[in-house]
């Protein structure tokens, strides 16, 4: 059926063949002038460095529009503040290595790392006016798990230790660590440009 | 009892008529074939130019159907620049062999269709003997003696290499013409229907519960 529709609406257009040639061959008269007038100013407009054609305003509003979707979908909504750069240059790292015997606790010397919180002088209590209230509002606090009753707290949390000293480790002999920082343990590294990038 | 039809034609007439009503019915046919072709070539020409502006439709850039009508209208002629660039091409190459070829033989008029029907079949059309007076029609009576059979003539050699660029060139340049004139077309169908607004699917009472204005005119009623 449908078919025999196209067929019908083609004897029409069979039909009508002589108005609608007559009509394709007015608008090709007419197109041949278009054309040349097109690659005329086109032509002009490409010996002074622009493209062939003008840009159309709204080819112009849509590629905006679709930079402006890439740039969302590319950056992320909440972008993190911005880190302050380092300033670009050579920068040095001193690697002092240091041994010590396995399953020893102490160097042989006896001399252990001074923590520097030690050198501070012994609590004397807090300074008067100082809030004692848990967050100094005098409100006593509610638990954190809105009464239901908690398990006792272990006395010490366990852990599972692995097994020391390694049976398969490596022994590394101890030996005495020089006093100074020996220069040729020293490593330089020189960062490569394009580093402070990344 | 004889009809009309017996009594009036003879045995040769009927023959004749049943010959006439099939090659008018297969000619028919043709014709209609040839307009389904038409239309489908056209259709599918058509659909180029919603792929034009199909960006700037659906990125809400263009509001109104006459912006819709000036861009498409760019856009199309921007198109058949591109696609009329062959057979242009064509045309001047072969615009630049025959200035060549007349000014080497010195003729600057020749009959190069003529010369170039030395390559076809040719039957004998134009001799009246072939043709035959039916109820004041002038019909075929027989097919016409061949003429001429296809033979290289060396001399024609001009003709045999522009009749070919020309005709291929104005066939290509039709196309791209019915190609321009189908976007058209559809570009003021788009105009219309891209902004169309429809009360097809909308009944008023069906609609009513989703209607805010009718609720806010019936508070204010109340009040």
């Amino acid at each position: 059926m449908k078919f025999l529709r196209e067929f019908g609406l083609g004897l029409v257009y069979i039909l009508l063949l002589p108005i609608l040639l007559a009509g394709l061959l007015l608008v090709g008269i007419v197109m041949i002038f278009v054309w040349i007038v097109m690659f005329f100013k086109g032509c002009i407009r490409f010996f002074k460095g622009d493209s062939f054609f003008a840009p159309l305003p709204e080819d112009e509003q849509v590629e905006k529009i679709k930079a402006e979707e890439l740039r969302r979908k590319t950056e992320p909504e909440n972008p993190a503040p911005a880190q302050p750069q380092q300033p670009a240059g050579p920068s040095q790292v001193y690697i002092q290595q240091n041994y010590y015997q396995p399953g020893s606790q102490v160097p042989p010397n006896g001399q252990m790392p001074q923590n520097p919180q030690q050198n501070l002088p012994p609590f004397q209590g807090y300074p008067q006016g100082y809030p004692q209230q848990p967050y100094g509002n005098g409100i006593p606090q509610q638990p954190y798990n809105n009464g239901i009753p908690q398990q006792q707290p272990y006395e010490s949390i366990p852990q599972q230790q692995p097994p020391y000293p390694y049976p398969n480790a490596e022994q590394i002999p101890y030996t005495e660590p020089a006093q100074e920082t020996d220069p040729s343990k020293m490593i330089e590294i020189t960062p490569t440009e394009g580093d402070d990038k990344q | 009892m004889r009809t009309l039809v017996e009594f009036a034609l003879s045995e040769n007439d009927k023959r004749l008529l049943f010959i006439l009503l099939i090659v008018f019915l297969i000619i028919f046919l043709i014709l209609g074939l040839i307009g389904v072709l038409m239309r489908t070539i056209s259709k599918s020409f058509s659909r180029r130019i919603d792929y034009e502006i199909h960006e700037a439709v659906t990125s809400r850039v263009i509001t109104t159907p006459e912006q819709l009508k000036k861009y498409g209208a760019a856009k199309n002629n921007r198109l058949f620049f591109k696609q009329a660039i062959p057979p242009f091409i064509i045309l001047a190459v072969s615009l630049l062999m025959y200035l060549v070829y007349s000014f080497a033989s010195g003729i600057w008029a020749e009959d190069y269709f003529g010369h170039f029907s030395s390559l076809l079949y040719t039957w004998d059309w134009a001799n009246p003997e072939n043709y035959a007076e039916f109820w004041g029609l002038n019909l075929l009576r027989r097919w016409p003696p061949l003429l001429n059979e296809p033979h290289f003539v060396a001399e024609y050699w001009g003709a045999y290499i522009l009749v070919p660029l020309w005709v291929t060139a104005i066939i290509y340049y039709l196309i791209v013409i019915q190609a321009y004139v189908s976007r058209a077309i559809m570009l003021e169908r788009r105009s219309h229907t891209v902004f169309e607004k429809s009360l097809e699917d909308f009944n008023y009472f069906n609609d009513k519960k989703d209607a805010p204005v009718q609720d806010a005119q019936s508070s204010t009623d109340k009040r």
